[in-house]
């Protein structure tokens, strides 16, 4: 490596470690609810109450499972089920997304859900 | 009209050395394709399901330092269809989130490479490792309409960066082989 590699990647190393926390301060412990956004709609599934739904994407199903105070992907149509191998999120701003079903699930806390629905 | 015996040395050397681009851009392109499924496959297996590898990049690193920008380009982005072909995937918005990716990454690299000889094919890589999360996430949060999925960018930034290294480092022996056999 040359210098310049070097100082290059302590250039984006350094951008992406001062983002981390800005991201972080952005969020708010402690997220409430789940909003499941397909290609039908939006769907917002309380975290406190276990519920497992199916959600229809672009090529399929898309199981979404909410379980002891955290949401996971069980299943899904998509062809490399990158989303069911995501570990399960359970704090404000985690997020879930199978691209392929252009299907997203993300813990939000109060106030910024935008019901459409709520599911319980 | 001449026969081929009567062909100049000159064009003769000409087309052997075209011949031997195409050749080894068809080769790249092979190598390239491999590597991509062999990473698809592995996906199944990552911690870090969202974070590729970037294997394939090896190959188009290569290819850029060989054969130059265009002709990487065209390896670049028929790697990625021919593996969205071999996955099934093509036409879907996974293949949209690919090729964001690997413009994205190939512009850096390509911008990093024009800054001279102050930059080896590791600071392409680190750069097209980076630029290609970045293209990748913002594609994906379009793709889906969904903005909090940049907030996975820092960290998939900073793993890319090891990523980079690494294939960097691979490439740059496959290179000066590539060029001592050329």
């Amino acid at each position: 490596m040359t210098r310049s590699d070097r100082i290059l990647a302590l250039v984006i190393g350094v951008l992406a470690v001062v983002a981390i926390p800005l991201i972080a301060a952005a969020s708010v412990q402690g997220g409430d609810s789940v909003v499941v956004t397909g290609p039908g709609g939006r769907t917002v599934l309380e975290l406190g109450v276990d519920r497992t739904v199916v959600v229809d994407g672009l090529c399929g199903g898309v199981v979404v499972q909410v379980s002891q105070g955290s949401v996971r992907v069980t299943d899904s149509t998509c062809p490399d089920r990158v989303c069911v191998h995501s570990a399960a999120v359970d704090s404000h701003g985690g997020v879930i997304a199978c691209v392929p079903n252009g299907v997203t699930v993300v813990v939000c806390g109060d106030g910024e859900r935008g019901l459409d629905a709520v599911v319980r | 009209m001449r026969s081929s015996a009567e062909v100049s040395p000159r064009l003769r050397t000409v087309s052997t050395v075209a011949s031997r681009r195409v050749a080894l851009g068809g080769m790249l392109l092979v190598c390239a394709v491999a590597l991509g499924l062999i990473e698809s496959w592995l996906l199944a297996w990552s911690p870090v399901p969202w974070l590729r590898l970037g294997l394939a990049n090896i190959a188009v690193v290569v290819a850029l330092s060989c054969i130059g920008p265009r002709s990487a380009f065209t390896v670049s982005l028929l790697r990625v269809a021919l593996v969205g072909v071999a996955a099934g995937t093509l036409f879907g918005p996974g293949t949209l989130l690919a090729v964001s990716g690997a413009v994205c990454a190939f512009g850096a690299m390509v911008a990093v490479r024009a800054a001279g000889p102050r930059f080896s094919v590791v600071g392409w890589s680190i750069a097209g490792a980076s630029a290609h999360v970045v293209g990748q996430f913002v594609a994906a949060a379009v793709v889906t309409g969904s903005p909090a999925l940049l907030s996975l960018v820092p960290l998939s930034v900073l793993a890319s960066l090891f990523l980079g290294v690494a294939t960097g480092l691979i490439a740059r022996p496959l290179i000066s082989r590539v060029m001592s056999a050329a």
